[in-house]
This record gives C-alpha cells, structure tokens and sequence, in this order.
C-alpha cells in the first residue's frame, strides 16, 4: 500500500473515530431531555453531559485503594473504546475499518466490559461485586443473541469485515432482501442491549441508589468510565447507522458522485441518520421499566428468534 | 554439535541428548536431596527450551530437521515439539521454586527422573514412525504420570486420584492400544505408519483397530463421556505437573486422532460426527461445572474439558470436509484446530502455575482463601491477568487469536454443520469468561486489611511465570498462522505453502483481525494509569450507604459468585417443563381417540415425553446447586445396581434354567448384533 493512501485511511479513520468521541455527551445530553419531556419535566440542558464530564475530571476523586490495576482500569476502557472507534465503517470512504471485522469489534467490547467487571469484584464491597456479577451474567445470557446475530450476517452476505458489508449490503438486490430486515433488526437490538438502555442496565441499575461495578470510582476515574459507556453506545449505534441506513443510499449517489464530495455526503447522512436512530433509542429507554438479572434470560431467548430468522432466510437466500 | 548443517536440528540433538542426560544425571546424586532437584530440573529446563526453540525455528524455516533419538518430524510433530519444549521449561524452572512445599516427602532425585522421563517420552510420541515404539512411550507417559500425580500419596485424596486415574488408563488406553495394534499388525504385518498407510485396507479389522484407538486417545484428551478422571488427577498433581498434564499430555490425545485415527487408519467419517458430538458436550459441561468450582485446580481441569472441546470441534469437522472431498476447507479447519492447542497449552501452562502460586502463598488453593494474593508479587499480577484475558478468549491476546480462528473458519466454511456448531461455540464462549472471573477476581482484590500476606516467589519461580507470558505476548502480536496451515498440509496434502502477513490475520476471503493497534491501546492505558499515579486521591474506606458495618466483611465471596444462574437457569427447567406437560398431555388427545393411530401416538408421546423428563431432570439437577455431577458414578451405579441384582438372584435361588437362558440369548445377540455392524461395515 503506498503511504499516502495509508494517510487518507487513517484520516478518514480518525475523522469518524473523533465524531464519534466528541459526540457521544451530545447525544447522551439529548437522550436526558427526551426522557425529561417524557416524563413531564423540563430536562437538563442539551450541553449537561459535557458540563457533568468536567466537573468529574476537575474534582480530586475518593477511592478505597491506589492500587495500580484499580487505577489503571479507566484509561484502559477508555483508551480502547476510543480505539474501537476507529474501525467504524463509513460507506463510500475506505478507512481503518477494513482491518477490522464485526467478531474482533464485538469482542473488543468484551475486553472492556471484563476489565470493568474486574475493577468491581477487585473491591470488597457486596454493591459493587453485586453490580459485576450482573454484567457478566448478561454477557452471558445474551451471548445466544450475538452468535445468531454474527452467523447471520456471515451467511446473509458472505463476509464480516467492516470494510466490505457497507458496499454489499448497499445493492439493492441485496438490501430489499427479507433476510436483511431481520438481520438489521437484530444488529439493531444488539445496539440496544449493548449499549446497556434502561431494562437492560440490570449491572448499572441506573433505578437503584447504587451504581453497579463502577461504584467506588469517583472524581476523573468516574468520569472516563461514564465517558467510555457514552462511547460505547454511540459506537453501536453508528455500526448500524453506517451498514443499514447510509450504506444504500451512497449505493445510489455513487452512480452521480464519488470522490471526497461522496465521503462528504456520506459523512453528513452518517450523521444525521446518527441522531435518528439514538433518538429512537432514547425513547424506548424512557419507556421502559427495569428487569431483574433473572428476567433476562427469558428475553434473550425470546429475542434470539429475530437474528434466527434472518439467519433461516439468509441460509435460503432470500 | 557441527554434525548437522541447519541450527534447528542441532537444537534438537542437545535437547534429547540433555532429556536422557535429565533422567541419568539425578540417580547419580540421589543422596543429596536439593542437588538432584536442581540438576535434575535445570537439565530438563534447558532441554525444554531448546526443544522449543529449536522446533520453533525448525517451522518457521519451514524445514524437516533430522535430529539424534528422534524419528521422523514433519511439521505436525514439530508443532507438537513446541509445545512440549515451551511448557516443560516454564514447568520445569518452576518447580526448582515450587516443589519445596514438597520436602516431606523427599525422594526429589526420584521426581526429576520421573519428570524428565515424562517430557521425554512425550517427546517420542509425537516423533515416532512405529506404532509398537509409540505404544510403549505411551505406556512410559502414563505410568511416569500416575507416579507424578500420586507424588504426595500421603493424602488420601490424592491415593484416591491416582488409582482412579491408574485404573482408568489401564482400561481406556493400554488395553485398547495394545489391542489395537496386536490387530494392526495381524493385518498388515508391519508396525510402521507409513506402510500400514500405503497397503491400507478397509476390512473390519482396520475399523476395529480405528475404535479402540479412537477410544484410548478420546479418553486421554479428557473428551466428555471419557472425562471423569480428569477432573480429580488435575488438581492432585503438583502444580507444575498439573501444568504439563494439562498443557501437554492431553494434548497427545489430540496428536494420536490426527496421527493415527484419522491420517493413518482413514476412520470412517461417522467417528467423526461422534467425536463433534463429544466436542460440543465436552464444551458445555466443562464449562458449566467450572464455574460450580470452588478449588483453583479443579475449575482449571474442567476448563480443560471445554477447551479441549474446542479443539476437537474444527478437527471433526476437519475431517468430515476432507471426506467430503473439500480438503482446502480440511486444511483450514485443522490449523485453527493446532492453533487452539498452541495456545491453550501456553496460557493453560500459565494458569496451572499461577494456582500453584495460589497453594505456594497462601496454602490453600481454595478461591475463599486467597483473597489478595496476588498482590505479594507484581510478577504474578502481570500473569494472572495475562492468563484471564487469554483463556476468556478476549482480544489482543493469543486466547482470541485461537478462538477467532475456529470461529472465522467455521463461519467462513457455508456448511450447515459447521454454522451451527460456530452458533454453539460463540454462546459457549462467555461461560469461559466467567470462570475466568471466578478464577482471578479473588486474588487481584486490592484491600490490605482483608488480603492474604502471601510468601513471595523465588527467581526461578518468576521465571517459570513469566516464560509463557513472553511468548503468549509475542505471539499475540507476530500472528505465525502460516505455520499451523501447513502443519494442517501434512495431514491432507493439499500441497500449498501457506504464507501470511504475521501482523493481519484473514481467513480467506472473510475475516480479518488487526491485534497490533488494540495491544499499543492496551499498553497506553496501562501507562497512563501507572503515570497518574493516583497522587491526588484521597483513599477512604468503601462505600456502606451509610451504614457503620465494615462492608469489607460482607463482600460476595467467590463460592457465591454467580449462584444466580442456578435462579436463571429455573426459566430452562420450567420451559422444559412446559414442553413435557405439553406433549403428554395435549397432543394424543388432539391427534385422535381410536386404535393404531392412538397406540403411535401414545408411542411417540411416551418416547418424546421421556426424553423431555431426561431433559428435565438434567436442569433441575443443575439448578439444585449439586456441587459437582460425576458421570461415572452414575453409569457405574447402572452397573452395580445389575450386579448386586445378579448376586441376589444368585444367593436367593432365583435363577432358573429359563432365566439363565434368556440371558444367554440376550448376550449371544448382542454379540451377533455387534459383529453384523461390524461385517456390515
């Protein structure tokens, strides 16, 4: 590869990634005011989640310990869902992400979600252990959901990488396809889940007093923690943003466009359908009630017949 | 050594040369108890590491050394070398620290002709060309084995082990092996694989012998119905031979299904769907019984059980492809399989060492009894966290490498079979990473009023960890794929010479994998909190919403860590349940009320209904917290429950010339049947 392609993937790659970085407290600032109108209030303003963001990292933080691996554990997680970032896909552009395929990413993930859970059985407090065992719980029982999921967009469209799916699932042919809807559906739901949404914040228990295995952070290492979950939502979120809702509509502009003004547009749909889809997360996260660890295990199951579908229908190519 | 022209076989002359010197040198000096130790395991120590080394080289150049002791070594053999070579030599230099916990005992220069022994009769498996020399140095692994697990036969527990471990390897392995190659050469009339190979023939005989040995290497390697004996002889081991029976031995049963059931003997592919079958089982219940584990060793052996699930996953489907006639997708699947066993040999190895480390400082290698060990030694922070994020699976490390492989290509193959088992495979994964939890959470737990202040391990001790973490890190980063593909050649004879960018891993055409950038990502957020330093942190006791009671005395201990999946798992029970309410008594009243058509259907609904009590039955023992369920013990059960039968009927004079007949008959056509299944094929 010659160098100054590499220099235009990584770019592109680090244009996504900080979209993605310094929007994530916007977008959580505007999923709070949803749920304050919702709920008949008049909300925090929009901006409230970065004044929270400094606030965290200006006070001097109380922790039970300075031990190094306790310390440590935030910039990890934060460090590695700001890598993580870097691979999103964005259709029309080549970037980073196509080094990357949707098993590493979703496994990426885990690799923050353990060190946390790490970070809450590490103290020996019952809440915060508590909150750690239900996370890994949930990673657990929603791992059928990820597996059928992953096998069905392998069968629906014959590669995982993050730098092919846009432009296969773009064709028409291939979009308009019943497997594709079931296998969105479920990317979407994944987002969902993942990104931890109020009934399945079971290990924050956003509802509770107590704040899950994050608890006895405090001060910036809180801070990074929360910033990383923001992160993490917005990361899924624009995974099913880029692959399901612009990747089509560049199919179509490619025809009369191309070049950097295609990446532009793509780049401003990415965007714009961003907000929609968190949009409609938040309003389902305002809806809902909040479930027990043992719930879960239920509606996982009952949920994994939406990727099953699409994975039966993908096996018969339609 | 200037007898051979490349470094790798000169290597692998030292090595065997310093093995046999390893089990000569220590009878010499058996008065002196520490220096029969110390010679004994550094002999063995440097022969490992140049073992290692050299077949290391030996792959990468891509070259078949030859070498003095050893037969024929193609690639297979030399990946199989490596392992043996890189886990002897962590074991080895760890025990120079560990085994004075043993002293009581004494009898060290005895240890180390038995541990050099073992390493080198292993290293004699995987090299040999004679069926009869492979017998014997099995026979050598497992006797020099029982002697190392019953090394501290002053426990009882231990006594009990071993004998269950001695008898079971006397019934599954010499018998069948010994069977099995008596057969192989009444028909062949040579102990030699290649020329049983080349005149091979497919009579009965040859499928008998492809069964028991079937057998003898599926119960080795820990597979699910053959496991039981695994799960007690792990953990009454000394830790560093723990390590190596996990790491290695078990791994020669992977070896004989490759070498000999599948390469030599061409078994009929059937086997292969039951050794699928065994693979997923293996994963499931290894899993799950880890995670019921309380004792460090023994969650580790069942972990063992699933991971050597994992390994035998793409090897079945490996060669159910290949008899297919697909034998690039063969070659494939094989490679992620080698790839599986390099890695879960390496950090196994680590794990294995780390519990030894658990029992070193705080005595015990309970969970609840090692709460902040590890914190008396930075060295074992560093490789107790290495071995979690590996044997979860998770990236960067060499654990997911692995993983990815059998996952990428069983996603990547488009056959049925192969997707559903990568389905079963991906939802087993994070049962792996609760364990993993379970496993290190206790001994990373950072408070200093409630840790166990634990001795601080020696150098060779230091070394012994860190060796494995060296090479997972490295590994994790200079991905050597190519290597295993053409390992994975060898067998199935595609002919291709594989060679890949070490930094991107791609199943081709699909997946690709970049670990590079998430390790730098790693190592900077690492740095960057050790540099925070946390100076302006103000340290106050935990957070007890308001309470006054220290919370540290309440904390979850880990034999309470995850109890609410046996809460979770009611839903399993009752849904179970609900099918077998639901098929009793719904559908053979709905299908019809009148002669043969209700007789079927009360058929199948019985049928179907026991099957659905089994089920049943299965989840309500799991979510009766039982803490562990031992196969044998119920299938002998079976049988003792016949024979005290028998004994009653014998003693009570109830048996009758009729009775006595119809069993005969029963027995005759049992033998009939078996030997018809047997023309048939």
């Amino acid at each position: 590869m010659e160098p100054l392609e590499l220099v235009r993937l990584v770019v592109w790659s680090i244009v996504i990634g900080l979209t993605i970085i310094l929007l994530a407290p916007l977008m959580d600032g505007i999923r709070r005011r949803i749920r304050a109108r919702i709920q008949r209030r008049i909300g925090p303003p929009i901006m409230q989640t970065y004044y929270d963001l400094v606030k965290l990292f200006r006070i001097p933080p109380v922790l039970p310990s300075k031990n190094v691996l306790f310390v440590s554990i935030p910039y990890i997680v934060f460090v590695l869902t700001a890598t993580v970032s870097l691979f999103i896909p964005l259709p029309g552009v080549e970037s980073l992400s196509m080094y990357m395929d949707l098993l590493s990413l979703l496994y990426t993930l885990l690799l923050v979600a353990f060190f946390t859970i790490i970070a809450g059985l590490a103290i020996p407090n019952p809440y915060s252990n508590a909150g750690s065992i239900r996370e890994a719980l949930m990673i657990t029982f929603f791992e059928l959901f990820v597996a059928l999921t992953i096998t069905s967009i392998m069968v629906g469209n014959g590669t995982l990488n993050l730098g092919l799916l846009p432009s296969i699932l773009g064709e028409p042919l291939h979009y308009l396809k019943l497997s594709t809807l079931f296998t969105a559906l479920s990317l979407l739901v994944l987002g969902y889940v993942e990104g931890k949404y109020v009934p399945y914040d079971v290990a924050e228990a956003e509802t509770e007093v107590l704040g899950g295995s994050m608890l006895e952070y405090s001060g910036r290492f809180y801070g990074l923690i929360l910033y990383s979950l923001l992160c993490k939502r917005l990361i899924l979120v624009s995974l099913f943003t880029s692959l399901f809702l612009v990747s089509p509509l560049i199919h179509l502009l490619s025809s009369i466009i191309n070049g950097l003004l295609l990446g532009i547009v793509s780049y401003c749909l990415f965007i714009v359908f961003m907000f929609v889809t968190y949009i409609i997360y938040s309003v389902f996260d305002a809806l809902n009630p909040r479930y027990r660890v043992d719930h879960l295990f239920k509606n996982f199951l009952v949920l994994s017949l939406i990727p099953l579908t699409g994975l039966i229908l993908g096996w018969f190519g339609w | 050594m200037n007898m051979f022209n490349d470094p790798a076989s000169s290597l692998l002359s030292m090595a065997m040369i310093l093995y046999i010197a390893g089990v000569i040198i220590p009878v010499a000096t058996w008065k002196r108890e520490k220096a029969s130790l110390t010679i004994g395991l550094l002999l063995g120590f440097t022969a490992s590491l140049l073992l290692g080394i050299g077949s290391l080289v030996a792959l990468l150049q891509g070259i078949e050394p030859e070498a003095v002791f050893i037969g024929y070594t193609d690639k297979l053999s030399l990946v199989f070398l490596a392992i043996i070579g890189f886990a002897g030599a962590a074991s080895c230099i760890y025990g120079l620290n560990y085994m004075t916990l043993y002293k009581e005992i004494g009898g060290y220069w005895f240890y180390t002709v038995m541990l050099n022994s073992f390493l080198s009769s292993m290293v004699f498996i995987v090299t040999t060309d004679n069926l009869l020399w492979f017998v014997f140095m099995w026979e050598v692994m497992t006797l020099t084995s029982i002697v190392l697990i019953g090394w501290d036969y002053l426990d009882r527990d231990v006594m009990k082990a071993t004998k269950q471990y001695l008898y079971t390897m006397l019934l599954l392995n010499t018998i069948p092996l010994v069977l099995g190659v008596a057969i192989l050469y009444m028909n062949y009339g040579s102990y030699y694989i290649d020329d049983i190979r080349s005149t091979l023939n497919s009579d009965p005989a040859t499928l008998l012998a492809a069964l028991l040995f079937y057998t003898a290497f599926t119960s080795k390697a820990g597979l699910f119905p053959l496991h039981y004996w695994l799960p007690d002889a792990h953990p009454a081991a000394p830790s560093n031979v723990s390590s190596l029976l996990s790491g290695v031995m078990i791994k020669m049963g992977v070896y004989g299904l490759l070498r000999i059931v599948f390469y030599t003997l061409h078994a009929p592919v059937w086997l292969a769907y039951i050794l699928l079958i065994q693979a997923i089982l293996s994963i499931y219940w290894g899993s799950f019984s880890a995670i019921r584990m309380n004792h460090a060793k023994r969650l580790l052996a069942y972990s063992s059980i699933s991971h050597m699930g994992y390994i035998a996953t793409p090897l079945a489907l490996g060669y159910i492809a290949y008899s297919m006639g697909y034998s690039w997708l063969a070659v494939v699947f094989t490679a992620s399989s080698l790839l599986y066993v390099f890695a879960h040999s390496l950090f196994k190895t680590l794990l294995f060492l780390v519990a030894g480390y658990y029992i070193y400082a705080s005595g015990s290698a309970l969970l609840d009894k090692i709460t902040g060990v590890s914190w008396s030694d930075r060295v074992v922070v560093l490789s107790l966290v290495t071995g979690l994020i590996a044997i979860s699976g998770l990236p960067p490390l060499l654990g997911f490498t692995a993983k990815f492989a059998v996952f990428g290509s069983l996603l990547s193959s488009n056959y049925w079979l192969a997707l559903v088992s990568a389905v079963l495979l991906i939802t087993a994964s994070p049962l792996t990473l609760l364990y993993a939890i379970k496993l290190g959470a206790p001994a990373l737990i950072v408070d200093n009023r409630i840790s166990v202040k634990g001795r601080r391990l020696g150098l060779s001790g230091r070394i012994g960890l860190l060796i494995p973490v060296f090479l997972i890190v490295v590994f994790s980063v200079i991905m050597v794929i190519d290597v295993f593909y053409n390992a994975a050649d060898t067998l199935y004879g595609v002919g291709i010479h594989v060679s890949l960018n070490p930094l991107i891993y791609v199943v081709p055409p699909v997946i690709y994998y970049t670990p590079i950038l998430f390790i730098v990502a790693l190592l900077f957020g690492l740095l960057q909190g050790v540099s925070d330093g946390a100076g302006d942190v103000v340290v106050s006791r935990v957070w007890s919403t308001g309470y006054l009671i220290p919370l540290e005395r309440h904390r979850i201990l880990p034999s309470h860590l995850f109890n609410e999946l046996t809460m979770t798992l009611k839903p399993l029970h009752d849904f179970f349940h609900e099918v077998y309410k639901c098929i009793v008594w719904n559908i053979p009243l709905r299908i019809t009320s009148s002669g043969l058509a209700s007789r079927l259907a009360d058929f199948t609904s019985g049928v179907i209904s026991w099957i659905g009590s089994v089920f049943t039955r299965i989840a309500y023992g799991y979510s009766k917290w039982s803490s562990e369920f031992k196969l044998d013990e119920v299938i002998g059960r079976f049988f003792l429950s016949v024979y005290k039968f028998a004994r009653s009927c014998y003693r009570s004079m109830v048996v009758t010339p009729i009775s006595l007949l119809v069993l005969a008959i029963f027995m005759l056509s049992i033998i009939v049947l078996i030997l018809l299944l047997v023309i048939g094929w």
